[in-house]
């Protein structure tokens, strides 16, 4: 096994820094967005008086309301409803009840909050409700679905009333440790911090479940397991894990990464080595977060995901440094070949110099394999084309080699546009269609769409001539041939291709051949 | 086999042969001419039988290519694309094999031109040389305007089938004045269902027509089936996503909040079944937020909070169909 390269220097992670205060404007944006485009919603659950409350605060506070991870996952998650117009869609299932989740947010900020303010949490079936940034937990012995809590500060002491029940807690927000259950449906607990990290294995945004929270004796086991881990780290260790994570907790691997949040599926996962790991994942997370990199082409895709082999091979690498320990050659092959593929990305050296990690010159000549994008619309070229195409999207030329799925975005985002406008379209492009290779393929995607499949193949085969090693014209193609009840080219295409680019322009002969034997060149 | 139903005739020696008991009422339906085709997978073994049951039906059989069992270590990028897509896919007859779980994918319609016409348009997602292949979106909708679905429910699915953007049901839903039991397709992965398609809503006249026309030929075959058929439709349902949804038995209650005796899986494949479990320890269950709240005996036991941000939009609600 060989050594990992020692880093230029040892980072001092702005990331983390970094990262935090884009997110106070994330958290601005989603929520000015949802008051903006779903203010019924607002209105109805809440958040417009909510979010008042922190609108209205300092950048102080909001600089520090952002290192908790649970507000990062209510931003996550405000952001991936309002891609894909949940909010709009669906304002009553998810998005409401996200909206919601924000006076959560606003009961463990309570300690910032002016004298005399109020606010309320429905129950909606959870059990755990955070206190003072997360340090403190309420927990309910019962469920409820409508009731709700009731807090209000008065003279620095936080008093919570449960409906139907009455006062159930208070807290002194001056002095935390002054706190009481009033009420046997309650108890108030400390969540365990060591080394700065916090264990919580109650709150539902964390643990991705909503009900019961693990038996004692497993917390147990796993406040001892952590308490353990966090003392055999080194000065340096414990600094690293702690400027980057807030919080450990037990969940499931796919509920998804919320940054500061370290999540584990079973309390014998934390070791001094997955600590240190862990962060340096979610260091590299947040880093990816705010550099604007795209891996397009990535190596290696039989792999799986390159950005997730990429995220876990940079944190073995640290981890390897810090402990001394030896990378695996697997993981070292790897690298050796991400790396150039990385420095030759717009951004790429940038990030590479922000992990700590050597950008000098690889020693190969390899260079990335950026592909170039295209678009029926850049191949529309006038000003009546912007009228009537939608927004150019960048396409992918998948090659035989990959194993990508083909990129179906022309056809399928061109299938809305009324008949007339792809007519025009096509009337423009044709024009080109024996010199550019942009025009071919539009051509080939309208005649497609018009079922004109004649041309679609005329078209389709003059692309292959200019590149003959892009999945997504013999694929069309293919469907193509299909539709002129040709399945034995389908079938060609489809299954009698190895990835290898050679045999490819072997078959474009053959069919060429075959269609100017049926005079339909 | 364990039959659900004492099937006999053709419908029987369809379960024998497909060792499947769904879709058989769409076999009726191309035959009696309410959709002009249908596609099937039909068991490699049993081919030879099947294709001379169709021909002495005087149904037209073509050909797409073979199935075979998907491993997934095989499977490289892309299943997320088609997240129902669990094959390999082979050129017929060349991969034709012994396998119990290697199928042959077809085209069945009372017409050869109908045949032929449904099979340009047939292709399915599957797996060829580690690669997903897809075909374009448009083709999807050509195919259900080949299959005879109404067109204005081929529009509706073509505009909304987009899981990660779109629930098609809870959309159907909405453009719903009344929830006829005629345009339920809750139950469409069983043999209780008159349609196969999604509907664009669950009073459409054409899907209502439809699902009349086939009950009615469904009757001339075995009057039980037609009439287990209507009682299955007219329940309650949990409908949380395509993937994901349950028939209520006994069930008693409005849109808020439904008493019920039993929550059954009826979703599009058992992967996406998360909480028949918590439904069995339940009797009631109401619907607010996005949770799934069930209840015993009036006391909240447990929640199932649901989702519309990771991949498929989740939008649960309670649908009586009548």
């Amino acid at each position: 096994m060989s050594s990992p390269d020692a880093p230029a220097e040892t980072p001092s992670h702005p990331t983390v820094v970094r990262y935090e205060r884009l997110l106070a404007f994330r958290l601005i944006d989603s929520a000015r967005r949802l008051c903006l485009e779903a203010r019924e919603l607002c209105e109805e659950t809440g958040l417009r008086n909510n979010w008042l409350a922190v609108e209205h605060s300092t950048a102080e506070f909001l600089f520090r309301i952002v290192k908790q991870p649970i507000l990062d996952s209510w931003v996550q998650t405000a952001e991936a409803l309002l891609s894909v117009d949940a909010h709009k869609r669906y304002p009553h299932a998810h998005p409401s009840r996200l909206l919601k989740d924000f006076s959560r947010l606003l009961l463990s900020w309570a300690a910032d909050m002016p004298d005399g303010f109020q606010g309320e949490v429905q129950l909606l079936g959870r059990r755990a409700f955070p206190l003072l940034s997360g340090s403190q937990l309420l927990l309910l012995n019962r469920r409820g679905a409508n009731e709700k809590l009731r807090w209000r500060v008065d003279n620095q002491i936080l008093t919570i009333r449960l409906d139907g029940v009455g006062t159930i807690a208070e807290v002194d927000l001056s002095n935390p440790q002054e706190r009481r259950a009033l009420s046997s449906q309650c108890a108030l607990k400390s969540a365990p911090a060591f080394a700065g990290l916090t264990l919580d294995v109650w709150t539902p945004e964390f643990t991705g479940r909503s009900n019961d929270a693990p038996a004692r004796s497993d917390f147990d086991f796993f406040r001892v397991t952590l308490e353990h881990a966090t003392e055999l780290l080194n000065a340096e260790q414990k600094r690293q894990v702690s400027s980057v994570c807030r919080c450990v907790t037990l969940a499931p691997a796919d509920t998804g990464w919320v940054a500061g949040l370290i999540k584990v599926s079973a309390p014998a996962e934390i070791t001094p080595e997955s600590l240190v790991e862990l962060s340096h994942r979610d260091l590299i997370r947040r880093l990816l977060k705010i550099t604007p990199i795209r891996f397009e082409s990535a190596p290696l895709s039989t792999v799986g995901d390159f950005r997730e082999t990429f995220i876990g091979i940079y944190a073995r690498r640290a981890m390897s440094r810090s402990f001394g320990k030896q990378l695996s050659d697997f993981d070292d092959a790897l690298w050796k070949t991400f790396k150039p593929y990385v420095l030759g990305l717009k951004y790429g050296e940038r990030l590479l110099r922000e992990l700590g990690e050597d950008t000098s010159p690889p020693p190969s000549t390899q260079t990335s394999n950026e592909s170039p994008t295209f678009t029926p619309a850049a191949a529309a070229q006038g000003a009546e084309a912007r009228d009537t195409v939608p927004p150019p999207i960048g396409l992918r030329k998948t090659r035989a080699a990959s194993d990508s799925p083909v990129d179906w975005h022309a056809p399928d985002s061109l299938l809305h546009l009324p008949t007339t406008e792809l007519e025009r379209i096509y009337e423009r492009v044709i024009v080109n269609w024996r010199v550019s290779e942009s025009s071919a393929y539009c051509a080939a995607v309208i005649s497609y769409l018009l079922e004109n499949f004649e041309d679609s193949r005329k078209y389709l085969l003059k692309c292959l001539e200019f590149d003959s090693d892009v999945e997504e014209y013999w694929h069309l193609l293919a469907f193509s041939l299909r539709h002129l009840g040709q399945l034995d080219g389908f079938d060609q295409i489809i299954f009698g291709r190895t990835q290898q680019a050679s045999d490819t322009t072997d078959l474009a002969g053959e069919i060429t051949t075959a269609q100017q034997g049926t005079g339909a060149a | 086999m364990n039959y659900s139903h004492p099937w006999k005739g053709l419908l029987k020696e369809l379960v024998d042969i497909r060792l499947n008991e769904a879709l058989l009422t769409q076999y009726v339906a191309a035959l009696a001419g309410v959709r002009r085709a249908l596609d099937d997978w039909i068991p490699a073994r049993h081919f030879d039988r099947f294709t001379e049951l169709m021909s002495a039906h005087g149904l037209a059989v073509e050909v797409d290519c073979v199935f075979k069992r998907l491993d997934w270590q095989e499977a490289a990028s892309g299943k997320e694309l088609a997240p129902t897509t669990r094959a390999v896919g082979a050129r017929y007859p060349d991969g034709l094999d012994d396998d119990p779980g290697t199928e042959v994918h077809v085209i069945v319609s009372s017409r050869s031109d109908w045949a032929v016409e449904t099979l340009k348009s047939g292709w399915y997602p599957i797996f060829v040389n580690r690669r997903m292949v897809r075909k374009p979106q448009v083709d999807h909708k050509w195919l259900g305007l080949a299959f005879g679905y109404p067109e204005c429910c081929v529009e509706f699915f073509i505009g909304h089938n987009d899981w990660p953007r779109f629930n098609t049901l809870a959309d159907a839903a909405r453009a719903s004045s009344k929830l006829r039991w005629q345009a339920n397709c809750l139950l469409k992965n069983s043999p209780w269902t008159p349609m196969f398609h999604m509907p664009c809503s669950f009073d459409c006249p054409a899907t209502v027509e439809y699902s009349e026309r086939t009950l009615a030929a469904v009757e001339d075959f075995d009057p039980a089936y037609a009439e287990q058929i209507r009682a299955s439709l007219k329940q309650y349902f949990l409908m949380i996503s395509e993937g994901q949804s349950y028939v209520l038995t006994d069930a008693s209650g409005g849109a808020e909040r439904v008493a019920y005796q039993k929550a059954v899986f009826v979703g599009s494949h058992a992967q996406y079944d998360r909480i028949s479990g918590p439904l069995d320890r339940g009797n009631e269950l109401s619907v607010e937020d996005g949770v799934v709240f069930i209840w015993k005996d009036g006391e909240l036991i447990e929640t199932f909070e649901t989702d519309c941000h990771r991949g498929i939009v989740e939008a649960p609600m309670i649908l009586r169909f009548e």
